[in-house]
């Protein structure tokens, strides 16, 4: 505890952390249980000689039809993955991030027509004063930076109250080019590799 | 970032006609296979020789050819780390075709990295300078003075145009074949003079001082929270002569202040007083800035030399308001001016500026005469007395700051003078007409002289609120004084400052006479209040700032780290001397833009 | 004489062995047939045994021992084995002499004494042991080693002179491989010898060799690791309790060692103690030991060494367990009191890690013997029941019952579960939770049904709770279990789904796992309650049934259950069939997947033979399908999964009903014998949704057997009329019906001498693709799969001419010889030709060879690749690659990596074709090209190019503002989501398999800017699953490729 670390964090079930609902229709298991159920297909079912090169034929599953913007489930999921440097548990659930704590919202509001969005996740530190609070969130802020496209703005801060030195530490993670020089740093690059290591 | 006034609609809106777009011209391509985010780009403050240099990510730093927006080398293996920030040395501007025959400057480029070290490149490419030096001829000189005395531009463009095309091409045919013929030419077309070494961490901004200054100086500034002062002793060895570390976060920007030009530039006053009297008056204030006319003289000095061989001594450039002064922006939220006050080296943090919210990511010092709030109604009708009146108002011309931030907000910092200055100065102003008895009356012993030389610094004014990310760059056109300022946003903003009851330019805005209000006054020098300052022999228009232009998106999707003025360069140029706005995005690209004709015009057409 | 084989030995030895050999063993006989004494041998050594020359001297005794070597056992008597021995003894140095001396006491009269003669020549000779080579160390203790094998007593008998003598003799030993003899040597002096003056000087001997710290030479030829010399010295300091007083300090000192092999090896270490040592001893310390190790399971940074920590407990709690079961104060109690009372305070925080660890170290001990879990149990049980009902909120309440579960786990261990007896509670003690399963019950029925269904966690460990609870032998009552089921029961049918499902599927897997102890239960409550819940008419939700026919299928692999379902189920089906409306029956046909899915189970297990329904379900089903006109029976899909069903019957069933339905192939059972003889195919297969039918009990004959339709002559008449009755309907299904019914025919129940009527077939009908259709598109179409149902048939055989079949249906893309519909349609075709086929298959004895996917691989790449590289047209190039897409989607991929340098070209060329089906099929092939085979990939020099077309594929063209000055080009048409996801999920494998090797530079590392650059956009794919993979890949990239020129400083 006094070197900052917290050895006996409070850690959440795996099946209690958020997840995308299953799209039934999406799925073709439509089963809680192995698919090996589902009775197989007629073997006339699939016929090679009559398929269509045109993509218009392949089923709905498989089309563009309908549109998967990027929510805060999908930033969650690629955050939440990620594991703590000190413990060997996720930031997920360790509860370090969490899906009510993200909010995704256009950067310019006053122009509907730009597709700037606003990517702001408020990361909450294992405890008070957490040393590796900032390695935690430069790594939340490199990993959603090389996640996601250009036209997103990530915004990463230390929820209110949860850390003696916040400030401090926003200020820092705001900062483009303090940022952008930390990454040169063979150290932090480590650091940070070994958080992202649980993603891949 | 809360307390931002509503926003004009010229930005909600794009379509409004009060704030035209600016027109693409050109999109300079990061030539790497996967381009990386870019920082800064410098034109070469010659418009003889143009040349762009920007800053990359990815360790090397590409340059360009503001003639025909070729890529002309990318200096690698330098640095180790990202190259963060560029500058040029600047010589002063070397005059018309006349002065080929003559010993040409080097063209010194300054780089500083995240790698904590600043590299100083010397361009030694003869044939690249010949061939600059032939355009140069074709486009008939790339300057105002210059132009002015030829005439009639409307009469040389036509020829103009047909040489260059033909001159040109030859021109882009030897680069094409040069290009190929000797690819690793490329390593020895910069060759690396020196590599200045100190700073604990990364650089994050350099900037060499102006031509006219005592000495050559460099400023870098790195995330050790300390600013470095270097001068080349010797040709190409550098000394550190100070390190200055007040700030307690790293500093993020440094600029020298370089004063402005008589007439910015252009011939204007008739039979006008030699700048040596009008400077005499000009520093009427204290024992330091006797300094600053010993150096102006001195520059003066330079300055003939320069064009000694002008036989028409109206073209003489006379640098009014400047002073050997740095100002740092730093993460601590803080701008800092810097002098050496005692000539011996001791530089002192001279002045601080605390109002910004944010991270202070710019600053940028203004390098034009606003004449145009000079107010001229009343004054008698003699010439004389006109003159004398300029002479005065140009004497009491001091530079302000412009600076961005984190806070989103764009603030232009004036000096305001202490009581005592203020006296003195009045005492030693002459009556009008009567000759100047200048220097005696200000000549106090020196045992009364002021305590201290800290300045007092106060907004003069907050721009038009349009970003609404981290403002990352801003600069203040010498020849035109409009400001251009981009961010995070992706919007680069231009910003002119009118008299408020003048209608042309933008037509004022309700928020923008509101804003005035906020910050006191718009009125120039030495004037907190009124503009009928008995003090003064001059009256001035109250002044406001407005957004005359600005484009959304500029870089697609990306962030904008950096926007700068140059002079154009390409054969499509509308007049000499306009500038483009060259801006520098995350997607590694450098885009240059143009102003919409009528603004365009507007400024060319200065007063 | 004699004496000149001494002198000629010692003059060959050095030059020739065998020569050597051969005259020591004709000595042999010569002594043998006493031609000479052993004397004389002896004495003729004179001269050279005190020769000054060691060499000579050793020559001379090697001379001497090979001679006894080639000696007979019986042959020496004792005073000769005498003599020898002391002559060796005194000569104990010289070459050989430990040969001579280790061959002798291997013989029967060898004495004690001359054991001992021996020992001591060793402990008087080489008390300079350590000096001399290894070899030289290794031949003398593997001679102690063999003595003390064979003369044990003898060596004992000596007592400390022995004991002494031996440790002094080894001590100081380095090599490995003398370690592995000494360690196990001092093992039997620790054991066997009564080492009570000496105890520290033992322990040394061995203690100071830890922990060992070894790693062998690269490729060490005696392969000993250290683990082998970890494992014995462990052995040793295990050895004897007498040790303890040695070893636990020693030990625990060590424990704070920061390495954390060192750690595990003292953890094993006190381990192997606390199983040897006796309970006396070990109770003394027991205490010290908890107070040290407990700290590696709370504190717990390794879980490797938290497991080691955790066995140590766990045995000391056996050890103690042995003492006889008794007194309120016995040495287990004296140990677990304050093993106890930690972890109930550590318990207070029940979310807290150091809880968690709590639970395992509870587990750990209680699971050790009934004893054990008793005194935990009366001491924790209470303490965790009061602690959830006073738990402040669901963290907390979750955190005690896993704690309980893992208890009730423990109990499980100690007391047996009703399907196995625990050893460690011979006389079936009675469980001590009995005491409290009523509050358990309770408060485990509450959490699992009286908590929000948000709770997913909390409801989920309940749900383990109860699993446990009524596995746990002899505890709960049937009508107590009973209640769990209704408990699961209720979860699976009534709750309705939520977020991972995870609850319902634990709860199925729970009934599933009574079901094997309580079948009982299941059959009387679970059945009723599910089969209530299927709908009886064809018109129902499938969310509703679904998940019922599941979970019957789940819980019923008992095999009374799965009979009662299997009644039950075709019941229903049955019933089902009575409709005659309705065109799509998806109800029907779920019930039969999921018999379809039972049986296959049963008949992979093979539990019962399944022609226990062969007269229900082939004979019955099959007349009654003969006879519908109507509904389900009549529909392709339904008939379909009947016909599988059948199919799978028959297979299983005994040779009589095998015959009985080769007879049955077109009649069906049919019991109205129709008018006329032979009636013909169209007749019988009416309606001709039959064919289906006939089809699937066709495909379950073995090639061997015989009736009518299977007659050598009828065959070419069947497959006539086959091709008749197909060309004539409309129905897809009925015509791939008769195409693979030819098919079978032609690949099972041809000869190969009768091949040639299929030939001529397939060559006219080939033959007949070549002209401009007349007309009937459908012709051709039938020609063409005809022509490929043929090939598959003959080529899945490998018949001889296979090599000619495929050129020929290559032939068919030639767009100068045909159509360019036959060719495109042809082209679509080859994806059949090694595509698996559920009738043409082993299960259904077809006859296909190992080696058919090779060959046809084989014969086909080159041959494409070639007529690819020939060809002008686009679009029969196009035809080219799509075939070739169609035979690598299955091929294996070792069969596909040897043609990699031929294949790729084209497999790159594909990637440009719109084709959607051949991009994803290429795109696969890729992903395994990457992951099993990155040199070739290499080696090829294509990743460029492969690269910038995968990220070409996983790009959607983007609208280019206006602003951009590249221009907006042609906007090529966006491939699917899978296309894209596959090219990105290849562009993140490339870096986990193509790295720098040694010298070479990482290939990629030049394209890594353009791949990032790229993959930018696929970010914003507006698909979730194709963004995820660009993620995925660019992180790859970031990470997995690195310049070498980066990392400058630090």
């Amino acid at each position: 505890m006094e070197d900052g670390k917290n050895a006996n964090p409070l850690i959440l079930n795996p099946s209690d952390l958020p997840t995308r609902r299953r799209r039934a229709s999406a799925r073709q298991d439509h089963s809680a249980l192995d698919v090996s159920l589902a009775y197989p297909a007629p073997s006339f079912s699939n016929d090679p000689f009559a398929r269509s090169s045109s993509p218009s034929s392949i089923e709905e599953s498989d089309s563009d039809a309908e549109d998967e913007p990027i929510d805060t489930q999908e930033i969650y999921d690629l955050i939440a993955t990620m594991s703590d440097p000190e413990h060997p548990i996720t930031l997920g659930s360790l509860a370090v991030v969490s899906l009510p704590d993200i909010a995704i919202t256009p950067t310019i509001p006053s122009r509907p027509a730009s597709n700037l969005q606003t990517v702001t996740v408020l990361i909450t530190p294992t405890i008070q004063h957490c040393s590796l609070a900032t390695v935690i969130g430069l790594g939340v802020r490199v990993r959603l930076e090389e996640s996601l496209p250009p036209r997103f703005r990530v915004d990463v801060r230390i929820k209110e109250g949860t850390h003696s030195t916040a400030d401090e530490v926003n200020k820092q993670l705001a900062d483009k080019e303090r940022v952008a020089a930390a990454l040169w740093n063979p150290t932090l690059q480590s650091f940070i590799k070994k958080m992202l290591e649980t993603c891949e | 970032m809360a307390a931002s006034p509503p926003r004009p609609p010229t930005t909600t809106n794009p379509s409004s006609p009060s704030a035209p777009e600016l027109s693409l011209l050109q999109v300079l391509q990061s030539p790497a296979s996967g381009p990386s985010r870019s920082w800064q780009s410098m034109p070469h403050p010659d418009p003889a020789t143009p040349l762009l240099a920007s800053a990359s990510a990815d360790k090397s730093v590409n340059i360009w050819s503001l003639r025909d927006f070729s890529l002309i080398s990318t200096i690698n293996g330098g640095h180790k780390r990202s190259v963060r920030t560029v500058a040029w040395k600047d010589f002063g501007q070397s005059k018309s075709s006349k002065s080929t025959k003559k010993e040409r400057k080097p063209v010194v480029l300054g780089t500083g990295s995240f790698d904590a070290n600043v590299g100083i490149w010397i361009w030694n490419d003869d044939r690249r300078w010949a061939r600059f030096r032939e355009q140069e001829k074709a486009y008939g000189g790339g300057n105002g003075p210059l132009q002015a005395q030829t005439g009639e531009p409307g009469q040389q463009h036509p020829n103009t145009t047909t040489r260059g095309d033909n001159v040109g091409a030859e021109a882009d045919a030897d680069v094409e074949i040069d290009m190929t013929r000797d690819p690793d030419e490329e390593d020895e077309e910069w060759h690396f003079s020196t590599l200045l070494t100190g700073p604990d961490s990364e650089i994050k901004s350099i900037e060499f001082s102006p031509p006219h200054y005592s000495a050559n100086l460099l400023a870098t500034c790195s995330r050790d929270k300390s600013v470095w002062i270097w001068e080349e002793v010797e040709p190409e060895e550098w000394e550190t002569i100070a390190v200055l570390s007040e700030h307690t976060g790293d500093v993020k920007c440094v600029s020298w202040c370089a004063g402005a030009l008589r007439g910015n530039g252009r011939q204007r006053t008739k039979g006008g007083k030699s700048g040596g009297e009008v400077f005499g008056q000009a520093d009427g204030d204290d024992d330091v800035e006797m300094e600053d006319t010993h150096t102006n003289t001195q520059s003066n000095g330079a300055g003939a030399g320069t064009y000694a061989d002008h036989d028409d001594p109206s073209s003489e450039q006379v640098v009014l308001g400047s002073r050997e002064l740095l100002a740092t922006g730093s993460y601590d939220d803080t701008i800092r001016l810097w002098r050496d006050v005692e000539e011996e080296g001791d530089w002192i943090c001279v002045g601080v500026i605390d109002s910004h919210k944010g991270t202070v990511w710019d600053v940028k010092w203004e390098g034009h005469i606003n004449y145009t709030q000079l107010d001229l109604s009343q004054t008698p009708p003699s010439f004389q007395d006109a003159d004398a009146v300029l002479a005065e108002f140009e004497a009491d011309w001091s530079p302000r700051l412009v600076s961005c931030s984190d806070d989103l907000t764009v603030r232009v910092w004036r000096r305001e003078l202490s009581e005592a200055e203020k006296a003195r100065k009045a005492q030693s102003r002459p009556l009008l007409g009567a000759a100047p008895t200048g220097f005696a009356g200000t000549r106090l012993p020196s045992v009364i002289r002021p305590p201290s030389s800290l300045e007092h610094w106060v907004e003069d004014a907050r721009l038009p609120q349009v970003h609404v990310r981290s403002v990352y760059a801003v600069d203040w056109s010498r020849r035109t004084g409009l400001v251009v300022s981009c961010g995070g946003d992706g919007t680069i903003a231009v910003y002119k400052e009118v008299k408020v009851e003048d209608t042309d330019g933008a037509q004022p805005h309700v928020d923008d006479m509101v804003m005035n209000g906020t910050t006191g006054t718009g009125a120039g020098p030495g004037t907190a209040t009124g503009y009928a300052d008995p003090q003064l022999p001059y009256k001035l228009h109250k002044m406001k700032w407005t957004v005359v232009a600005q484009i959304e998106a500029a870089h697609d999707e990306y962030e904008i780290n950096h926007v700068c003025w140059a002079v154009r360069g390409d054969r499509g140029r509308r007049f000499a001397g306009e500038e483009v706005i060259v801006s520098t995005g995350d997607e590694g690209n450098v885009r240059i833009w143009t102003l919409p004709d009528h603004l365009a015009v507007a400024v060319e057409s200065g007063l | 004489m004699a004496l000149s084989d001494a002198r000629d030995y010692v003059l060959a030895v050095e030059s020739n062995q065998h020569e050597a050999a051969e005259i020591a063993r004709s000595t042999a006989q010569k002594l043998e047939s006493r031609q000479v004494t052993l004397i004389e041998v002896v004495q003729s050594l004179g001269e050279y045994i005190n020769n000054g020359d060691d060499k000579i001297r050793a020559r001379a005794v090697s001379y001497l021992v090979s001679v006894i070597s080639s000696l007979p056992p019986k042959y020496l008597s004792r005073q000769q084995i005498q003599v020898l021995c002391h002559f060796l003894c005194d000569r104990i140095e010289d070459g050989g002499a430990i040969d001579g001396l280790s061959k002798l006491q291997s013989l029967d009269r060898f004495t004690n004494e001359m054991a001992q003669t021996v020992v001591r020549a060793i402990f008087e000779h080489f008390a300079d042991l350590q000096t001399r080579n290894q070899a030289g160390r290794y031949r003398v203790l593997q001679m102690l080693n063999e003595l003390l094998d064979r003369h044990r007593k003898a060596l004992r008998d000596m007592g400390d002179e022995s004991l002494v003598g031996i440790t002094e003799l080894v001590s100081g030993e380095k090599d490995p491989r003398n370690l592995m003899l000494i360690f196990s040597m001092l093992r039997v002096l620790m054991v066997e010898w009564d080492i009570t003056m000496h105890v520290e000087m033992m322990f040394d001997a061995v203690y100071a060799y830890f922990p060992i710290t070894f790693r062998p030479p690269p490729n060490d030829p005696y392969g000993i690791t250290a683990q082998d010399l970890k494992d014995r010295l462990r052995d040793c300091l295990a050895a004897t309790p007498l040790f303890a007083p040695h070893t636990f300090p020693n030990m625990l000192d060590r424990l704070d060692s920061t390495s954390n092999t060192v750690k595990k090896d003292v953890l094993q270490t006190l381990a192997a103690c606390a199983d040897n040592y006796d309970p006396a001893t070990i109770s003394q310390y027991s205490i010290t030991l908890w107070d040290a190790v407990k700290f590696e399971v709370l504190q717990a940074q390794e879980s490797e060494l938290a497991e080691e920590a955790l066995r140590v407990l766990r045995s000391i709690a056996e050890c103690l367990s042995t003492h006889a079961y008794s007194s309120a104060n016995s040495a287990l109690l004296q140990y677990l009191k304050p093993i106890n009372k930690e972890c109930l305070e550590h318990l207070q925080e029940p979310a807290a890690r150091q809880a968690k660890a709590s639970g395992n170290i509870l587990t750990a001990v209680s699971s050790a013997s009934i004893q054990a879990f008793e005194i935990i149990m009366k001491a924790i049980g209470p303490a965790l029941i009061t602690m959830y009902q006073s738990g402040q909120g669901l963290v907390q309440q979750r955190a005690v019952l896993e704690v309980s579960n893992q208890l009730f786990e423990a109990s499980i261990d100690v007391y047996g579960s009703w399907t196995a007896l625990s050893p460690k509670n011979p006389q079936g003690r009675e469980n001590l939770m009995g005491e409290f399963k009523d509050q358990v019950v309770a408060i485990y029925s509450q959490a699992l049904m009286g908590t929000v269904k948000e709770e997913v966690s909390f409801r989920l460990t309940a749900a383990n709770g109860l699993l446990l609870l009524s596995k746990i032998r002899g505890m709960l009552s049937e009508n107590e279990i009973g209640l769990f089921v209704q408990y699961f029961d209720d979860i699976v049918l009534k709750e309705e789904s939520y977020g991972r499902d995870e609850l319902k599927k634990r709860a199925m897997a729970a009934l599933a796992g009574i079901s094997h102890f309580k079948p009982g239960l299941i059959s009387d409550i679970t059945f009723p309650a599910f089969m209530a819940r299927l709908p009886d008419a064809e018109e129902a939700q499938p969310e509703i049934y679904q998940p019922v026919l599941e979970g019957l299928a789940e819980i019923s692999v008992e095999k009374d259950l799965q009979a009662t379902l299997m009644r039950r189920l075709l019941n229903k089906v049955e019933f089902l069939f009575k409709s005659s409306q309705g065109t799509s029956f998806p109800y029907t046909c779920s019930i039969l997947g999921t018999i379809l899915y039972v049986l296959n189970r049963a008949a992979a297990a093979s539990q019962s033979p399944l022609d226990a329904y062969y007269d229900r379900v082939v004979i019955g089903l099959s007349r009654r399908a003969t006879e519908t006109r109507g509904g389900p029976l009549t529909n392709e899909t339904v008939l379909d999964i009947l016909g599988r069903i059948m199919n799978l019957i028959v297979r299983h069933s005994p040779v009589d009903k095998v015959q009985m339905a080769a007879e049955n192939i077109y009649l069906l059972f049919r019991n109205n014998q129709l008018v006329g003889d032979l009636p013909t195919l169209s007749t019988l297969l009416e309606p001709p949704t039959l064919t289906i039918l006939s089809t699937w009990l066709l495909a379950a004959l073995p090639r061997s057997i015989h009736s009518v339709d299977l007659d050598k002559a009828q065959i070419p008449r069947t497959i006539d009329e086959l091709i008749l009755f197909a060309s004539k309907t409309s129905s897809l299904a009925i015509t791939q019906s008769c195409l693979s019914q030819i098919s079978l025919y032609t690949n099972k129940h041809t000869k190969p001498a009768d091949l040639s009527y299929v030939d001529n077939l397939l060559s006219q009908r080939l033959l007949g693709l070549r002209d401009e259709p007349m007309g009937d598109t459908e012709s051709i179409d039938f020609g063409i799969r005809l022509a490929f149902a043929l090939t598959k048939a003959l080529i899945l055989r490998l018949s001889p001419k296979t090599n000619q079949y495929l050129t020929s249906l290559v032939d068919l893309l030639d767009e100068n010889q045909h159509p360019r519909e036959v060719s495109r349609k042809a082209a679509m075709g080859f994806a059949t030709i090694l595509s698996p086929d559920d009738v043409l298959s082993k299960k259904n004895a077809a006859e296909i060879r190992l080696l058919a996917p090779q060959r046809v691989f084989q014969i086909l790449t080159p041959l494409i690749s070639e007529r690819f590289k020939a060809s002008q047209s686009p679009s029969e190039k196009e035809n080219y690659l799509i075939a070739l897409s169609g035979i690598l989607a299955s091929v294996p991929s070792d069969i596909v990596m040897p043609e990699l340098p031929t294949l790729l070209p084209l497999l790159l060329q594909s990637l440009d074709i719109t084709d959607q089906t051949v991009k994803v099929a290429t795109l696969e092939t890729l992903a395994v090209v990457i992951s099993n085979n990155p040199s070739a990939l290499e080696e090829s020099g294509h990743i460029p190019a492969l690269v910038k077309r995968l990220i070409k594929v996983a790009t959607v063209p983007k609208y280019k503002s206006p602003k951009d000055a590249s221009g907006a080009g042609i906007v090529p048409p966006t491939n699917l989501p899978t296309a894209r996801r596959l090219a990105a999920r290849c562009l993140a494998l490339l870096p986990k398999y193509v790295g720098s090797a040694g010298s070479r530079a990482n290939p990629l590392l030049g394209l890594k800017r353009e791949v990032l650059h790229g993959l930018t956009y696929v970010l914003d794919d507006h698909k979730r699953d194709v963004r995820k993979e660009a993620v995925d890949a660019r992180a790859a990239w970031l990470r997995g490729v690195d310049d070498i020129d980066d990392d400058d400083d630090v």
